[in-house]
C-alpha cells in the first residue's frame, strides 16, 4: 500500500522537523527554573501560523510535542503532559487571537500572547495534576515574566525571519 | 508593533505586576515550617533544632531543623532538586520532592496570603 501524501503533509512535516530539532536542541540547554526555556521552537509555530493560518500552526505544534517527546524519551511522562497542556493552551490563544478584527497581531503580539499561554497552561496543569500546594504560586511571577521576555524574544526573530522570506511566490495558503 | 500588539504587551504587564502584587507581598522572616507529604500537613517550629523523617510514595525523606532554617538532607528521588534547593530562610521559601510528593515551605506570622486568584 502506498501511502498518497500531498503537497500540505509535506509543508506541515518540513515545518515540524524544524520546531522538533530546536525543541530536542533546547533540551540540552540548562535550566535556571524548571519550566523555564526560551521556547524557541515557537518561531516556527508563529511563522506557520502567519505564512499558512491557524490549522497548520496546530499540526505543526501538535506534532512538535509528539514527535519531541518521542526523540527525547519523555513521551507520556509528566514533562510530556505539561508540554502538551502549554502547546494546547497557546493554540487556543492564538486561534482567538486571530479573530481580532482590524490589522490584528503581527508576529510578535502572537508570540507573547503563545508563550503566555503556553506558561498559564502548563503551570494550571502542573498545578492542579502533580503539586496542588499554595508555594507553588510563589513561582508564578517569575515564570510569567520569564515567558513574557522569551515571547518578545521570539517573537523578534520569526517577524525578522518573515520579512526576509519571500514566501508568497513560494505557496499560496492553505 | 500593531496597535493589538501594544494593547496585548500593556495589557501582559499589568497583569505581570497584579501578580506580583498578589503572590510576592507578605514575605518576612519564618518561623513555622510545614511539612506537607502524602495529603497531611504538619507544622513545626523552627525554635528548636531536630531532623523529621517524613514517609512519601517513594520512601522516607529526612528534613532538618537548625539555626531557624531548614533543607531536605535526603530523599529518595533520582533529580534531588529537593536536596539542592538547599537552605529555607525566609517565609515562603519552599522546596519540594515531587517524586515522593513531600513539600516543605516555611510560614511567618499569620496567613500568608490574603488571597489567590486565578
Amino acid at each position: 500500500m502506498k501511502i498518497q501524501t500531498t503537497r500540505d503533509d509535506h509543508l506541515i512535516a518540513w515545518l515540524a522537523a524544524l520546531a522538533i530539532t530546536i525543541h530536542i536542541a533546547e533540551s540540552a540547554l540548562p535550566s535556571p527554573l524548571p519550566g523555564v526555556k526560551p521556547g524557541l521552537a515557537n518561531v516556527i509555530t508563529i511563522i506557520a501560523l502567519l505564512m499558512f493560518g491557524w490549522r497548520t500552526a496546530v499540526w505543526v505544534n501538535l506534532l512538535r510535542v509528539v514527535g519531541g517527546s518521542l526523540l527525547i524519551g519523555s513521551f507520556l511522562t509528566p514533562t510530556f503532559v505539561l508540554s502538551l497542556t502549554g502547546a494546547l493552551a497557546s493554540l487556543i490563544a492564538l486561534g482567538l487571537a486571530t479573530r481580532v478584527p482590524g490589522r490584528g497581531f503581527s508576529a510578535i503580539g502572537y508570540s507573547l500572547l503563545a508563550a503566555q499561554a503556553h506558561m498559564a497552561g502548563q503551570f494550571a496543569a502542573a498545578y492542579w495534576l502533580f503539586i496542588p500546594h499554595a508555594a507553588l504560586l510563589n513561582l508564578l511571577p517569575l515564570l510569567m515574566t520569564a515567558a513574557l521576555l522569551f515571547g518578545l524574544v521570539s517573537g523578534r526573530i520569526a517577524g525578522t525571519m518573515l520579512q526576509r522570506m519571500t514566501y508568497r511566490t513560494a505557496l499560496p495558503p492553505l | 508593533m500593531t496597535r493589538a500588539d501594544k494593547a496585548g504587551l500593556t495589557v501582559s504587564l499589568l497583569a505581570l505586576l497584579t501578580l506580583y502584587g498578589y503572590l510576592w507581598t507578605g514575605i518576612g522572616p519564618a518561623n513555622q515550617v510545614t511539612v506537607t507529604a502524602a495529603g497531611e500537613t504538619r507544622v513545626f517550629s523552627l525554635g528548636h533544632d531536630q531532623r523529621i523523617a517524613v514517609s512519601g510514595s517513594r520512601g522516607e525523606s529526612i528534613i532538618e531543623i537548625e539555626q531557624g532554617r531548614a533543607r531536605f538532607v535526603t530523599s529518595p528521588c533520582s533529580g534531588k532538586v529537593c536536596v539542592h534547593t538547599g537552605w529555607l530562610a525566609r517565609a515562603g521559601d519552599t522546596a519540594a520532592c515531587v517524586p515522593n510528593g513531600v513539600i516543605v515551605s516555611l510560614t511567618g506570622h499569620g496567613k500568608q496570603y490574603d488571597s489567590i486568584n486565578f
